[in-house]
């Protein structure tokens, strides 16, 4: 069996290769919009993720910092400060808007930084300084590379201009560019004063979070605080509703249409063999030996596809990332795994249905024609 | 020629309707992708337009009404009136807030207004016309099963919901409507803000022109007259958002649409070739009759455009339905699939696509041995 398989899908190898390119072609546009959806997934919540907190605490009522308004009066830091268990608290005034640069605009948000910042800045730089001074910003390289930016260039936020003094890696997304000032620049902007957006909070070694997390409740009027992990889910869940849930759905319709070109690749795959079949159900091949050879030439195709779909996706993505750098791809192997599972379930579904109808053939129908 | 184009096309029905329906499905794709770019742009726009300003005043140095913080000085409104040709210039704020129901949260864009500027198109109930009215967009609605009449509270202050917006939502977020008397009791009675300061009260001024007043040169003497505020013409505010809109999202959808063709090119022509392949053995009995190799190849290459003559419209139907399936289940998201635009750009590429599909079957009949026929 496995050998006359192995022989019906070398028999036509033009056939077999144009099958397993068209399914492949098929995984291939499924990969690359899980890898965009898989990125920015990630990149959206690269801020909350490397700032440097154990808890954060914010205004009552609000759970995360994607498109969230969040103000506290700066005395309440000082009360979290004295809980037991808070080795340090930084405060960062926070505010999501447009900034401009020439003729290239882009939503950011824009953190007020208390500089010089040890939890709440940049975490990598591509150039220049990490800490602005009054006047200044720090932008992300994306951005700048977009727009064209050199350290000492303008970039306007609201009304105001600043120059920029460094660009951050890895804080340009679609959704949630940051960008770092200082924080009495922003109150400018913001006519604001003695405010805070975030308190992010160091824990103590040995002190668990959540347990931190509520005794600040407990101290702190009005406030609520999330331990860091649940902070970043909140953001990530609420990020995912703007923007990213576009990408799921493009992801969905690709699925659609690769399930549906996988059923039309192996169908015709198999259609192709129906002679072949009854002449073997006619030589003495049972039903099952049938149905096992077509499985197998279905699954083998499949793997070959999602092979070769991932090989290609892994020599494109790097050139696409570099020709379009605003989008952030990420191939996982878990999405990898995913698609060869729905692919081969296809396939051997698709399988099925040429397969039945050569299993009812009558045997002498071989020799008729 | 046609009668052969015909004939190998009705001769086994089951084949060609598969291959139409999967070159549909490919047409299919691209027109929603590219709907959903469509979409996502004309909110920006409408987001602008809908609001029914002759002119439409921000904060200095904001050139966008979605997605920026635009804070006006109260006073504003009285200079912008003492601008000769302006009637009336109707107050505007926006405050980006944050629905929660249980473990679902939704960002909500509140504009809260006076006399204009309010829903344009209700789906059900009324304007808000009582304290604590509130009119939401339907995406909201759909997601937390809210109607007319429900309470709906935002940051500990209860509003109720008067009235459903159909299109009322942009940058994946809906919106809701709120009148100005109850602004200060939102800033007061919920939790908002340690600081009311921090909060705006005005963030745009929708200027209604007196009769017979020219727009152009209303706009440059309020210019003029008012610092602290920039003047535009709603349609350039509404290009200003579309262009911001193009700027965030062009990237990512732009790829994914390109991602689109490249496969769809590389799909027509696998897909045809297997149409062929199928039938390599009529047409090595066609050439053996002394049907020539060009006469094939050009059969082929009709059967092609007329495959994909018949999968571009039924593509389209198929892109309009699972748009409205999209937009009927996520009512956040515009698809705009049948755009003239993108359906003619679509079209085109179709026919190249099954044109430059049709080159692979055409080798394979050239070298198609006609004795072969005998052979089997």
């Amino acid at each position: 069996m496995w050998r006359w398989t192995f022989k019906s899908l070398l028999a036509e190898p033009l056939a077999t290769l144009v099958s397993i390119a068209a399914a492949g072609g098929a995984f291939l546009l499924v990969m690359f919009f899980e890898a965009v959806y898989e990125g920015e997934s990630e990149q959206i919540v690269a801020y909350v993720k490397h700032a440097e907190a154990d808890v954060w605490v914010m205004q009552r009522g609000v759970a995360n910092m994607h498109m969230a308004t969040s103000y506290l009066n700066d005395w309440k830091l000082a009360q979290v400060r004295a809980v037991p268990g808070v080795a340090d608290v930084e405060g960062i005034l926070y505010l999501n808007t447009v900034i401009e640069s020439g003729a290239q605009q882009w939503f950011a948000y824009i953190v007020g930084l208390d500089v010089p910042s040890t939890q709440a800045g940049p975490w990598a730089m591509a150039a220049g300084r990490d800490q602005p001074g009054p006047g200044e910003a720090v932008v992300p390289a994306v951005f700048a590379d977009m727009a064209e930016l050199k350290l000492g260039d303008p970039v306007r936020i609201t009304d105001r201009d600043f120059t920029i003094v460094g660009f951050s890696e890895r804080t340009f997304s679609m959704a949630n560019s940051v960008i770092f000032v200082t924080k009495s620049d922003l109150e400018d902007i913001m006519s604001s004063l003695d405010i805070v957006s975030y308190g992010l909070v160091k824990a103590e070694t040995g002190v668990d979070p959540a347990d931190l997390a509520a005794r600040i409740e407990g101290a702190v009027e009005k406030v609520d605080a999330l331990p860091a992990d649940q902070f970043v889910i909140n953001d990530q869940r609420m990020a995912m509703q703007m923007g990213v849930e576009t990408i799921a759905l493009m992801t969905l319709i690709g699925g659609a249409l690769a399930v549906l070109l996988v059923a039309f690749t192996i169908y015709s795959q198999v259609s192709r063999q129906r002679r072949e079949l009854a002449v073997a159900k006619a030589l003495g091949a049972t039903n099952r030996s049938l149905y096992t050879s077509v499985g197998l030439q279905a699954a083998a195709i499949t793997v070959a596809s999602v092979v070769v779909a991932t090989l290609l996706a892994l020599a494109v993505m790097p050139l696409a990332s570099a020709l379009i750098p605003p989008v952030t791809l990420k191939l996982t192997a878990a999405a990898v795994v995913r698609i060869a599972l729905l692919g081969t379930a296809v396939a051997l579904f698709a399988a099925l249905v040429p397969a039945r109808q050569i299993a009812r053939v009558d045997p002498l129908s071989a020799f008729q024609t | 020629m046609l009668r052969l184009v015909y004939r190998q096309l009705v001769i086994d029905p089951v084949r060609t309707a598969l291959t139409a329906t999967a070159l549909a499905a490919v047409v299919a794709v691209i027109l929603i992708l590219e709907g959903f770019n469509e979409g996502l742009i004309a909110q920006l726009g409408d987001a602008v337009t809908d609001r029914q300003a002759d002119l439409i005043v921000t904060q200095a140095g904001i050139s966008n009404m979605i997605a920026a913080r635009s804070v006006l000085p109260q006073f504003t409104r009285r200079d912008v009136e003492a601008v000769p040709g302006v009637a009336v210039a109707h107050p505007l704020t926006g405050i980006p807030v944050i629905y929660a129901e249980g473990e679902k949260r939704t960002p909500i864009f509140l504009l809260v207004y006076d006399s204009r500027g309010g829903p344009q198109r209700l789906a059900a109930g009324s304007a808000a016309t009582e304290p604590r009215d509130i009119v939401i967009d339907r995406s909201l609605a759909a997601k937390y099963g809210l109607m007319t009449g429900d309470p709906l509270l935002i940051s500990d202050f209860e509003f109720r919901v008067s009235g459903i917006a159909d299109g009322a939502a942009a940058f994946f977020t809906p919106f809701g409507f709120a009148r100005y008397d109850d602004l200060i009791d939102f800033y007061f009675e919920s939790d908002v803000a340690a600081d009311i300061s921090t909060f705006p009260l005005l963030s745009f001024l929708l200027v209604e022109l007196a009769p017979g007043a020219d727009r152009q040169a209303v706009a440059a003497a309020i210019e003029t007259a008012v610092l602290e505020g920039d003047v535009f013409l709603p349609e350039d505010l509404a290009a200003q958002d579309e262009a911001l809109g193009r700027v965030l999202f062009g990237p990512i959808l732009q790829l994914l649409i390109g991602v689109g063709y490249v496969i769809g090119v590389l799909l027509t022509g696998i897909i045809l070739f297997a149409a062929v392949n199928g039938r390599r053995h009529e047409f090595g009995v066609l050439k053996a009759l002394g049907f020539t190799h060009r006469y094939l190849s050009t059969a082929v290459l009709v059967e092609a455009l007329a495959l994909a003559l018949v999968a571009i419209p039924v593509g389209v139907l198929l892109a309009a339905l699972i748009g409205s399936a999209i937009e009927a289940t996520m009512p956040l998201y515009r698809i705009l699939s049948t755009e003239p635009v993108p359906v003619a750009r679509t079209a085109v590429a179709c026919l190249v696509f099954a044109a430059l599909g049709a080159l692979l079957p055409v080798r394979l009949i050239r070298r198609l041995d006609p004795g072969r026929v005998f052979r089997s």
